[in-house]
């Protein structure tokens, strides 16, 4: 890293104060008549009860934020157009206002639902709560949430926040959302897969209903995507609330990233004036390598520094740990002493999902972790790859949250402009799409390759996905949607493990094969690593169980279990499991490493694996591409169980030559010599 | 590794619901073709700095270099662990990833071979 960084303008907005202030007093005045929307000013429309005090104090503050100042022109316009699309930067206060104001729009009615979607869990429910207070109600009554496994709602509530996808899982009972008169997608940049395949989802829809009003809400940068998407809907810009931010590039490419970032912060603490610094890296292990690194080299300057405070941010950080990130910059030493800074050292959490005040300086090597999928190797993974210029955009704004800050890109001008790709590629092209397809079909949406995605997804992507569902047996050699496809469409779960539930009752193991599945999926590390949460902390794996035993006895699919001591009890839940999971197979070969079966990717045991001897055949629930490929949760199943289970996929007529392959033919073999016998004998 | 196969049941239910080959799907078949590239970055290299010895491209470029996950960090404790495991294996290994980055090499610019 060369000392002399290049300088570039901002890029972001800078909100003028005095003009704030000045529509400030025209705002207030607004606001004061849309609270009296009803007879009394003093009497919450919703619940008939006086407004607290609380209520008015809240209302205060949020009459400053920069959307109020468009309140009027957003309610003209969402009378005026079925589809309207709304562009706001952090910070604008769209989340929780722009659905208050819906409420309020003309011929809406008192009874009528509004719909706003999220992203990510965490913000459902906390938005919601937000919401629930400056409308003066009780949270889960006229103002509720939705979450896979948790639903905070009643028939009282005109307001509901829910991940998008369980707003996908309504379409599913009510496929033309009828409970809702007006839809909001919020966070639509985002792009994950749910809102992608709820974009198309809605189009179709809003041709079917008139009186279905949608309103896309997204960060500035594909704004113009959506508006051509969405046929030319109006679009609204609200200013966000930032400072602006300074850009400084490196002068040449880094060796060793980390290592510059660990520069960086110790260049600032000694040269920059107050304020707290944020670094972006990857994941856990580099972040707590550069957090011991940054205390060594600032601790080794003595006093003539300022002390730090240098806390670490992912997901899978005990609750405790993540709420020091809040905590404030340590004071100087002595009075009048270098001041004190609080480093913060993060993955892409700190992006967007969360917000810490008192950042001025951000970091950003420019890489994060992030999904990908490979339907020729069938891997879905998390991998190390260069952000978007989108991202880096995102990441230099957050330096400009509480005063004008600065931004260290640790890469060149040039590789800004070169190396790094406009927009992060969206969810849906970058995930397994099983459960997708299973969705859609659900949906009735059969001509799955004229579907109208913003941006469709790789044939492959699409055929692998169809290949699945027809192994499990979820569709037919047409294509079609079979009963056992629409039960397992049912469990909000990846299809492998719907089937393995569906099919327990046959192994005798309904119930363990409930806990295991609920245990499963309370613990899914993409969802943890995107929302900054311990998944322990938040549901028990409990309630989990008891969603899924309600979906098993709507099909009358008993609850069983064999006796526990008897030598079938563990027997029954691994065949189970494959029944599941026969795809997900791999081989101990002679060599002693194990082959994916049909894929033949060599792969190794997760240290993490709790087994004793190396089986000659396992299952495997993830598959984990690193420096080494690993698989992780596996069982240890029987070859003869592959030949009696699912003897479609084990079809040795259309088998890649290898190990796996002969050692099948054998089991094969002595099977037909056992029914030889068996008829011999009879 | 190779695309999806015409013998392939996926292949072929896609058929089935109207694509057709070499074609994108989405409303106006605009899609894009080939899925998203997969990359496995084992080393600490910034942005733009360019490898020591370059090297092909190759598509899904997993674990096609040896030499390198011994110098990442990252590695280093996780190897710690799996070194027992592992050593046996290793050359072996070596050989068959050798092995693979050919095949994908001549995969790459011979695709009529493979």
């Amino acid at each position: 890293m060369g000392t002399e960084r290049k300088r570039k303008v901002s890029l972001f907005d800078v909100v003028d104060e005095t003009s704030v202030s000045a529509k400030l007093g025209r705002a207030a005045t607004n606001g004061a008549a849309a609270a009296a929307a009803g007879a009394n000013p003093t009497v919450n429309r919703w619940n008939g009860r006086p407004y607290s005090a609380r209520y008015f104090e809240i209302l205060e503050k949020r009459l400053t934020l920069p959307v109020w100042q468009q309140k009027d022109e957003f309610l003209r316009a969402l009378r005026d157009n079925q589809t309207l699309i709304l562009v706001g930067e952090t910070g604008s206060g769209k989340t929780t206002q722009i659905p208050q104001f819906v409420l309020e729009a003309e011929g809406l009615g008192n009874r009528s639902m509004v719909a706003c979607t999220q992203p990510r869990r965490v913000a459902a429910m906390s938005v919601s709560r937000r919401v629930a207070e400056e409308m003066d109600v009780t949270i889960g009554e006229e103002v509720g949430y939705s979450i896979r496994f948790e639903d905070c709602s009643s028939h009282k509530t005109v307001l509901k926040y829910l991940t998008d996808g369980m707003l996908l899982r309504e379409a599913m009972a009510d496929p033309l959302l009828e409970k809702y008169k007006v839809i909001v997608l919020d966070e639509a940049h985002e792009r994950t897969l749910a809102t992608d395949v709820l974009f198309g989802l809605l189009k179709e829809v809003l041709k079917n209903r008139l009186d279905l009003k949608l309103v896309v809400m997204s960060a500035t940068l594909e704004a113009e995507k959506f508006q051509g998407y969405f046929s030319g809907a109006p679009l609204m810009k609200v200013p966000g609330r930032l400072h602006p931010v300074e850009i400084f590039y490196t002068q040449e490419p880094e060796r060793d990233y980390l290592e510059a970032a660990i520069r960086t912060v110790v260049q600032i603490h000694m040269c920059e004036p107050a304020g707290d610094i944020l670094v972006f890296l990857t994941g856990e292990e580099e972040i707590e390598d550069a957090c011991r690194k940054i205390n060594k080299e600032i601790n080794n300057m003595g006093d003539q520094v300022g002390p730090v405070k240098v806390v670490p941010l992912y997901s899978t950080l005990p609750p405790a740990m993540q709420q020091k990130i809040f905590e404030a910059a340590p004071a100087p030493l002595k009075e009048g002493g270098p001041p004190g800074r609080k480093i913060v050292v993060s993955t892409n959490i700190a992006e967007t999902s969360l917000t810490i005040d008192g950042i001025v300086y951000v970091i950003d090597p420019g890489f994060s972790k992030q999904k990908v999928y490979n339907p020729r190797i069938r891997v879905e993974s998390l991998l190390v790859s260069p952000i978007s210029k989108a991202s880096a955009h995102q990441r230099a704004g957050r330096a400009g949250r509480t005063q004008p800050g600065k931004c260290f890109r640790l890469y060149t001008e040039k590789s800004f402009n070169e190396d790094l790709q406009p927009q992060t590629y969206p969810e849906i092209l970058r995930s397994n799409l099983a459960n997708t397809v299973l969705t859609l079909k659900k949906l009735g949406i059969d001509d799955l390759v004229h579907f109208d995605f913003m941006d469709p997804p790789a044939p492959e992507t699409l055929m692998r996905a169809l290949e699945v569902l027809n192994y499990l047996g979820a569709l037919d050699d047409d294509g079609n949607l079979t009963q056992l496809g629409e039960m397992m469409s049912e469990f909000p779960l990846d299809p492998q493990m719907s089937k393995m539930l569906v099919i327990s009752p046959k192994y005798n193991c309904s119930n363990e094969i409930l806990s295991i599945s609920a245990m499963l999926s309370d613990e899914d590390p993409q969802w943890c690593y995107e929302n900054f949460i311990n998944s322990r902390a938040l549901k028990s794996a409990d309630n989990v169980r008891q969603q899924l035993v309600r979906i098993m006895t709507r099909f009358n699919l008993k609850m069983c279990s064999a006796d526990f001591n008897s030598r079938e009890y563990y027997v029954n839940i691994r065949k189970a499991l494959l029944a599941g999971y026969f795809m997900q197979v791999a081989h101990l070969e002679r060599t002693g490493h194990y082959l994916t079966v049909k894929d033949n990717q060599v792969v190794h045991l997760h240290p993490s694996n709790c087994m004793d001897h190396k089986p000659e055949w396992v299952i495997y629930n993830e598959y984990v591409l690193t420096t080494r490929n690993f698989i992780r949760t596996v069982t240890d199943i029987r070859g003869e169980w592959l030949i009696d289970i699912a003897p479609h996929y084990y079809d040795l007529s259309n088998f890649p030559s290898c190990e796996a392959k002969r050692v099948l033919e054998r089991l094969y073999n002595k099977r037909e010599r056992e029914r030889t016998t068996t008829r011999g004998r009879s | 590794m190779a695309a999806i196969g015409s013998s392939n049941i996926g292949f072929k239910l896609l058929k089935k619901s109207g694509w057709k080959e070499g074609t994108g799907l989405g409303a106006q078949e605009q899609g894009r073709l080939e899925p998203v590239e997969t990359r496995v970055k084992n080393n600490k290299r910034g942005i733009g700095s360019k490898e020591s010895k370059p090297k092909p491209k190759v598509e899904d470029d997993v674990e096609k270099d040896p030499q390198k996950p011994k110098q990442d960090m990252q590695s280093k404790k996780r190897a710690k662990l799996a070194a027992k495991r592992i050593r046996k294996i290793q050359e072996e290994e070596k050989r068959l990833q050798e092995k693979e980055f050919e095949m994908a090499f001549f995969r790459e610019f011979w695709p009529d071979n493979v």
